[in-house]
């Protein structure tokens, strides 16, 4: 069980040694990251040769009491089944190549050594969710990890846009987490009948809330509330419609942060919230379709905003809310192993997208798409790594992408006609936004004024392109290794007819991406003039970003935070806080004055007081 | 036929050695050649050691302890001797550090020693004439003391005044203890005791004699109204004196107190309750609120006594045993942070001549270490966790809850966060303002030791409170 604590403890050492000696050592910080981070990887790619030779050996819990109350025990410790250790191998591999590509895209910034500080404590949050045996611990990660992301977000604090975003990334993970701890709460209380019978411990509430449901214990109504409270969670921090506003933004983090946590990892978490609850969701079928709807919008309306945006970074971000949606959709539908494989895959070819993406922002200082272009000739291996990223995301078959996506659609098809259209359409909205992007930022010609005071753009250096190239091998392969059987399940039957229509539908959306962007041979602004309605909308972003401000600005910031304002202006600072301050000012003043400095004052007052004591003697 | 009582000489250790240490320091003090006066510091600590080994020695003798009519040395009693004996030792450290204005050592330590000796025998009294006489010896030493600097014209007022108002209250004491014995017929606790508890109704003499008698003891808490001596008294006298003024006189007048109430006025409590809770909040409202607007840190520090001595009658008013030992605990956590702030005051004031508070200005950037344990000793004294100040403000309030007092707790509560106020303001002068020279503070190794040895009791106290809990527990 060593190795087991190692895989959690080892990042968070480094952490902490990095906090201690390595603060103004960049070097040695960001060693000890990689070290850390390493030492965790290595330590689960053991437990994964172990259980696969030995598939008795999961699931495997080890446990600590951390908080001991009288009728509550909260242990601490580790659950390692199939789908932890997968996700550990992801947080861990995934990770591991994004620490060694920070030391390049990172070199020579001011804050160097807290940036490896705080990834290698992102890690031991990610960890804890990803291992934790009970509610309350992976509640712990769950708020640490949107901590270190309201960290990294604001890195560089000094840009206004990055601290905002850093702020908002924190506050609607707020919003969300107010429901999922409400959640674990009314769980918790719905696990016995007495405080000493509840427990927050994942396998035995597995075991016990069903015969309690079925003796009657629980109240009817009661497991569907629990089902959407918790769903707040991940609809917080995987993203989803309409608590999604906050990734986008998340971007003006560092390229890696986006890469790590925004894209293949944390996001991530309430997707995984999901599989490893899911024996709570599965017996609530209405909240499973809730689930399953949201996933459905986000993915489809996500992909749109991904049609009309022009920064690198944000396509990315977009595509990255889309295909949480797909996962979402797919829990949704029961497909606890076609969820988990997506999320697999997509963190592999996504984390490439945005590193290759980096590498582009570091050759060239520049994100917008239209001040790209023609990359293919001056970074050939970058374009050729994104390309095979983009690929992978468009489902082009053959690639991971491709088999991971098969199987949501096969979902789909088999429980949902609606759904099924939306996630084929979402698919080629797909194909056609990456083609986009690929066309104009990578091919084409270099635009005059792009990069002008940069030099000409220049090719990553190798400690960045190994890294993409480690990503980029799984990207093509992840769909070769049986990550289903795995997880212990059958995987969906291949479906000649939805591969054929999908294949069609990414063809198409590849091929007008192609026609528009390369061959010019529709005109973009004449398609935006036909398409009015839909442009402006999604230019607008919906105009979900417009209510949340309309409604921060004009309701809590004017009503609501001006009566607060009020109230602390004039009640607290005003009567408590100025008021007691002049009376005891006052009251000091006053005794002054009896503080006379003669003696014969004093002995007065010494009879006085005598008297007044003999007073209660005689006064009756 | 003259009835020997039977003396237990065992028992009476410590106060024996001190006792001959008084001669031994006299006869030093007329030999020793006025250039070798070390050696008469050297004398008076190996003296506090000797009876703080005699002290523990006659703990651990099952034979030794026991009581006579005239003194209940029990382990109670030993408790805070231990603590007078620490104080005492630290107050030698004051004097051996450089520039103090005190000259021939060697009588301030014989005034010491008598000092300490009316406080050992205070805090384990049991008789009415022996409370009049332990008074009386720490006071008189004390008098003096606080006028030791005779050509420094405030301590010489200082002295004067805190004499004239002392001989006032001693007055009263007397009366007071004349009025019991024409009452009971005895001057032990026990017969007065018995005397209250037989005769119905009680006596007008022996409810008159008892406020009399708390009258002089308030004197020498510094309890409202009998507290008018303490700022000028503070700010005049040599800080040394000052801090065993506010430590050990402090401590044997509160312990001399519980003594009374548990021995003596028990059948009358009601007597001195209501009116004891009344004085405290009036005692801690008038320390911290006249703490304010001081500009000079002893005066502060002299408010600051006031303030505390109206917690430590909080805990007397409750009168359960539980308030007995949050007092316990309460006294041990004040010696621990007094002593530190006194010990950084005499550092500081050595340095700089001065003890207004525009001395501390910036102290942080002169001498970080001494700021350090200066803020932590402050924070003590407010009573922020986790420090020991905390706890014992914690213990007694808990008790006042415990003995239905809420609107006591309260006034104690909002004095808490008054005191705040003026302890922080020390700090900020030390922490956020410039200062008046950038030149470091020198520290002696001695001093270093002793102010990092009581930091650490302030630290320890306050977050490992259960072995001394414990400890103060097993000795009510």
């Amino acid at each position: 069980m060593v190795t087991a604590w190692l895989i959690l403890f080892a990042p968070l050492a480094a952490a902490i040694a990095i906090l201690l000696v390595a603060i103004h050592r960049p070097r040695l910080a960001s060693t000890l990251a990689i070290a850390g981070l390493g030492t965790s990887f290595a330590a689960t790619v053991w437990w994964f040769l172990q259980a696969l030779h030995q598939p008795m050996l999961l699931p495997s819990e080890t446990s600590v009491n951390w908080i001991s109350l009288p009728n509550l025990t909260i242990p601490f410790g580790i659950l390692l089944d199939q789908l932890s250790l997968l996700m550990a191998l992801v947080v861990t591999g995934v990770g591991s190549a994004i620490f060694i590509y920070s030391t390049g895209y990172m070199a020579g910034d001011a804050a160097y050594s807290r940036f490896f500080g705080v990834l290698s404590l992102f890690a031991f949050s990610m960890l804890t969710i990803v291992l934790s045996t009970n509610w309350i611990e992976l509640f712990m990660g769950w708020e640490l990890v949107g901590f270190c992301s309201y960290l990294l977000i604001g890195h560089w604090y000094a840009k206004p846009s990055a601290a905002d975003a850093g702020k908002k990334a924190f506050m609607v993970n707020r919003v969300a987490d107010f429901g999922f701890l409400l959640g674990i709460l009314a769980l918790w209380a719905a696990s016995g009948a007495t405080p000493a019978e509840r427990t927050f411990h994942f396998h035995t509430l597995q075991l016990r809330l069903p015969l309690l449901a079925h003796a009657g214990t629980i109240a009817a109504g009661t497991l569907p509330v629990i089902g959407v409270l918790i769903f707040c969670g991940p609809m917080g921090k995987s993203a989803q419609f309409p608590l999604h506003v906050w990734l986008p933004d998340a971007m003006e983090g560092p390229t890696p942060v986006s890469a790590l946590i925004h894209a293949a990892t944390m996001v991530a978490a309430g997707v995984y919230l999901l599989c490893r609850a899911f024996w709570l969701f599965e017996g609530v079928p209405q909240v499973l379709t809730l689930i399953a709807w949201v996933g459905g919008l986000t993915a489809f309306l996500s992909a749109g905003l991904a049609l009309v945006e022009n920064d690198l970074k944000r396509i990315l971000a977009y595509s990255t809310l889309s295909q949480l949606g797909y996962m979402v959709m797919a829990l949704g539908l029961g497909g606890r192993v076609a969820g988990m494989y997506h999320l697999t895959t997509h963190a592999f070819f996504k984390a490439l997208l945005f590193l290759a993406a980096g590498s582009v922002i570091h050759g060239t200082h520049e994100q917008d798409i239209h001040k790209l272009g023609g990359l293919w000739r001056s970074m050939r291996w970058t374009s050729l790594l994104f390309l095979i990223g983009a690929l992978a995301l468009a489902g082009f078959p053959g690639l991971s992408g491709f088999f991971s996506k098969e199987e949501i659609l096969v979902l789909a098809h088999e429980h949902s006609a609606p759904l099924y259209w939306i996630g084929t359409l979402t698919a080629g909205l797909t194909a056609f936004y990456i083609g986009r992007a690929w066309c104009v930022a990578f091919l084409g010609h270099p635009h005059a004024d792009s990069h002008s005071g940069h030099g000409a753009a220049h090719e990553s250096p190798p400690v960045m392109l190994i890294p993409l190239a480690l990503l980029a091998l799984l990207s093509l392969s992840a769909g070769y290794v049986g990550i289903p059987r795995f997880l212990g399940e059958h995987a969906e039957e291949f479906h000649w007819g939805v591969a054929i229509i999908s294949l069609i539908v990414v063809g198409l959306g590849l091929g007008l991406a192609w026609l528009i962007y390369y061959r010019r041979a529709i005109s973009a602004q004449q398609l935006a003039h036909a398409l009015a309605l839909p442009h402006t909308l999604l230019q607008h972003r919906y105009y979900i970003d417009d209510a949340y401000t309309w409604y921060v600005e004009t309701i809590q910031q004017r009503l609501i935070a001006g009566l607060c304002a009020w109230i602390e202006r004039a009640l607290i600072i005003g009567l408590f806080v100025n008021g007691i301050a002049w009376l005891t000012q006052t009251a000091g003043r006053v005794l002054r004055r009896l503080q006379t400095g003669v003696v014969q004052t004093y002995a007065l007052v010494f009879l006085l007081g005598i008297l007044a004591l003999l007073s209660r003697v005689f006064a009756w | 036929m003259i009835d020997i009582p039977t003396i237990p000489w065992c028992a009476l250790a410590p106060e024996l050695a001190v006792a001959t240490w008084i001669l031994l320091l006299l006869v030093a003090t007329l030999c020793v050649p006025a250039h070798r006066q070390s050696v008469l510091s050297h004398l008076a600590v190996l003296g506090i050691v000797v009876a703080a080994g005699l002290l523990v020695w006659a703990s651990q003798h099952p034979s030794a302890s026991g009581g006579t009519a005239m003194l209940s040395l029990d382990r109670f009693g030993g408790y805070f001797k231990g603590l007078l004996l620490l104080a005492t030792a630290v107050v030698i450290v004051m004097t051996r550090l450089p520039r103090q204005l005190l000259t021939h050592v060697g009588a301030f330590y014989l005034l010491l020693y008598t000092a300490l000796l009316g406080a050992l025998i205070l805090v384990s009294v049991n008789n009415l004439l022996l409370l009049f006489l332990g008074l009386e010896l720490l006071t008189f030493s004390l008098y003096i003391m606080a006028a030791y600097v005779k050509t420094d014209p405030r301590s010489v007022e200082a002295g004067m005044k805190y004499l004239i108002l002392g001989s006032v209250s001693s007055g009263f004491l007397i009366y007071g203890i004349a009025l019991l014995y024409g009452m009971a017929g005895t001057i032990t606790f026990t017969g007065v005791r018995a005397a209250f508890a037989n005769t119905q109704p009680t006596p007008v003499a022996g409810q008159v004699g008892l406020y009399l008698i708390l009258a002089g003891l308030g004197f020498k808490v510094a309890a409202v109204p009998f507290q008018l001596w303490v700022p000028d008294v503070y700010e005049g006298a040599p800080t040394p004196v000052v801090a065993m003024l506010s430590v050990g006189s402090k401590m044997a007048g509160v312990v001399a107190m519980l003594r009374l109430l548990d021995g003596l006025v028990a059948p009358v409590q009601w007597v001195w309750t209501p009116v004891l809770a009344v004085i405290s909040a009036a005692t801690m409202l008038y320390g911290n609120l006249g703490a304010i607007p001081q500009t000079n840190i002893k005066r502060l520090l002299g408010y600051s006594s006031i303030g505390h001595a109206g917690y430590l009658l909080m805990g007397i008013a409750t009168a359960t045993p539980e308030s007995a030992a949050a007092i316990s605990y309460y006294l041990l956590a004040y010696l621990c942070s007094n002593l530190a702030v006194f010990l950084v005051v005499v550092i500081v004031g050595g340095a700089t001549g001065s003890d207004s508070l525009d001395e501390y200005r910036g102290l942080s950037r002169r001498s970080p270490g001494l700021a350090a344990a200066m803020f932590i000793a402050l924070l003590s004294l407010a009573g922020v966790p986790p420090l020991a100040g905390f706890v014992g403000k914690l213990l007694v309030l808990l008790s006042a809850v415990k003995g239905q007092r809420l609107w006591l707790v309260a006034i104690g509560a909002v004095n808490v966060a008054i005191s705040l106020y003026y302890y922080l303001t020390v700090v900020k002068r030390m922490y956020l303002e410039a200062p008046n020279t950038s030149s470091s503070i020198r520290i002696t190794p001695l001093a270093a030791a002793t102010l990092a040895a009581l930091v650490l009791g302030i630290v320890v106290v306050g977050v490992y409170q259960q072995p001394f809990l414990a400890y103060i527990r097993s000795t009510l």
